[in-house]
């Protein structure tokens, strides 16, 4: 199950997932989430609901925060819950991504 | 185009085949009876035919002297070659179609419809069937390519090594016909031994097809530099500038040990992979954990390399996610649990001991594979 809202405000497009990143979900992420919240300077992931993320969606992730910034958005990933940060931390997202990606 | 009508009613016979010979479909048989046609299919005596005679279609009376269409039509649809000919029912009696269709009958024509409905339907029928039959095949066929893809995958996994003083066993799951996970182990030298896993991100075709592509490169590249940390630099650059123009995100992850056992020294790097588990002796496992970023993701990256010095003999676990990683649970739980679990087996022989590990990786849906390297005096 994978669901997504996206709060918007006029600086800034919160997203919150909800559900289980995957090469299935990661396809939403790419073609209906980052159209939308690209229009936006300051894009927020919250990953508050997020309970796994598989190697495909660890990729799409980065792909997106580099595409959002590549267009000159400030991107920050939220809320992520441990177990889903061990996998992060496992493969380095913070040294690809660079520390200012978590707050 | 082959069509059988079934009816104990010459008359009948006579006007379905001649309407249907009027609208063009050649190739139509007669049966007089249930009994008749079930020996035109090869069927008689309740044989079951090695190959389906050429039929796209049967029109099926139900009510017919000896066996009724009903249990011919059932008799038809339990034989596997005919599992897929479409069977419609003539008939002239709304009474019977609950039975009809739970017999396998696809549908069916009353007896006095007009022509038009009866061609509509004959038509209906043959197309699915053909187009069932170009599915099954293409099915049929992609399976085939798939158990080639993976023979051919298995055949450039290395051999264990089984030598006096280093044994090196591996276990190989896929959750589909082929998959991403791939070692290699190379003797280098007198006293020194390459190993290496990789877990592409992903499943299936693709990520089969870029493991593949990095095991045409690690011979080559593992004979010519001997430090790890720039092997690691190398095949980053290699899968960069081979898949860093793709618009999805290809990445691996790997495990690199250069184990020299006249200096008993592990040089390693480690890129976004789990971290190796040595055994030593009684001890505590050791982590190889030295973590950089996985391979492909950026141009340039540092590399998470360390050297290790080992006292006495033992093993050295090297294992894929797909073990530990349990969807919505910690995966350092679940190193942890394999460390548990390796440790209590860990003087079982090498082959063995992989063996028992792989069990654990059995029922995950993901690819898994272990590497056992067992060092000896």
């Amino acid at each position: 199950m994978f669901a997504y809202q996206i709060h918007k405000s006029e600086e800034e497009a919160i997203v919150v997932f909800e559900g289980d990143l995957d090469i299935e979900s990661g396809e939403v992420l790419e073609e209906d989430i980052l159209p939308i919240v690209s229009e936006y300077p300051s894009v927020r992931l919250n990953f508050g609901e997020v309970y796994f993320v598989d190697s495909s969606g660890i990729g799409l992730i980065i792909r997106t925060v580099d595409e959002l910034r590549e267009g000159g958005r400030t991107v920050k990933i939220e809320n992520v819950r441990p177990e889903v940060m061990e996998v992060f931390e496992l493969l380095q997202i913070r040294e690809i991504l660079g520390e200012d990606v978590f707050e | 185009m082959s069509i059988l009508i079934v009816d104990d009613s010459m008359m009948n016979l006579a006007y379905f085949k001649q309407v249907l010979s009027e609208a063009g479909y050649s190739g139509i048989e007669t049966a007089s009876s249930a009994e008749v046609a079930l020996e035109r299919l090869g069927m008689s005596g309740e044989r079951v035919p090695r190959k389906a005679a050429a039929f796209d279609l049967i029109l099926l009376d139900i009510v017919m002297p000896d066996m009724d269409g009903i249990e011919a039509c059932r008799l038809i649809k339990a034989c596997p070659p005919y599992a897929d000919l479409p069977i419609i029912f003539l008939t002239g009696d709304r009474r019977h179609f609950k039975e009809a269709f739970g017999a396998g009958g696809m549908d069916f024509i009353e007896k006095g419809a007009p022509e038009y409905e009866l061609l509509a339907r004959v038509q209906s029928a043959i197309r699915l069937k053909k187009e069932t039959e170009i599915r099954k095949s293409r099915e049929a066929g992609l399976v085939k390519e798939l158990q080639l893809a993976k023979r051919v995958q298995k055949t450039v996994l290395p051999s264990p090594l089984l030598e006096p003083s280093i044994e090196i066993h591996a276990q190989y799951i896929q959750s589909d016909e082929v998959s991403g996970d791939m070692f290699y182990w190379t003797r280098i030298d007198e006293h020194r031994c390459g190993v290496m896993l990789i877990d592409v991100a992903g499943h299936g075709l693709s990520s089969a097809l870029i493991s593949m592509s990095v095991r045409s490169l690690l011979a080559g590249m593992v004979k010519r530099i001997s430090e790890p940390a720039e092997i690691c630099r190398e095949l980053n650059s290699q899968m960069f500038s081979l898949f860093g123009g793709s618009r999805d995100s290809i990445y691996l992850t790997a495990i690199y040990l250069l184990i020299d056992q006249e200096a008993k020294e592990i040089r390693y790097f480690n890129a976004g992979h789990p971290p190796g588990l040595f055994f030593q002796a009684d001890q505590k496992a050791h982590y190889l954990e030295k973590t950089g970023v996985p391979l492909g993701i950026r141009k340039k990256i540092e590399g998470g390399s360390g050297i290790y010095r080992y006292e006495s003999p033992g093993k050295i676990l090297l294992y894929t996610d797909g073990l530990v990683e349990t969807p919505r649970k910690s995966i350092r739980e679940g190193i942890g649990s394999l460390e548990k679990v390796a440790s209590r087996i860990r003087y079982l022989p090498n082959d063995r001991f992989t063996e028992k590990l792989a069990a654990l990786g059995q029922d995950k849906n993901d690819d898994v594979c272990i590497v056992s390297i067992q060092l000896n005096e």
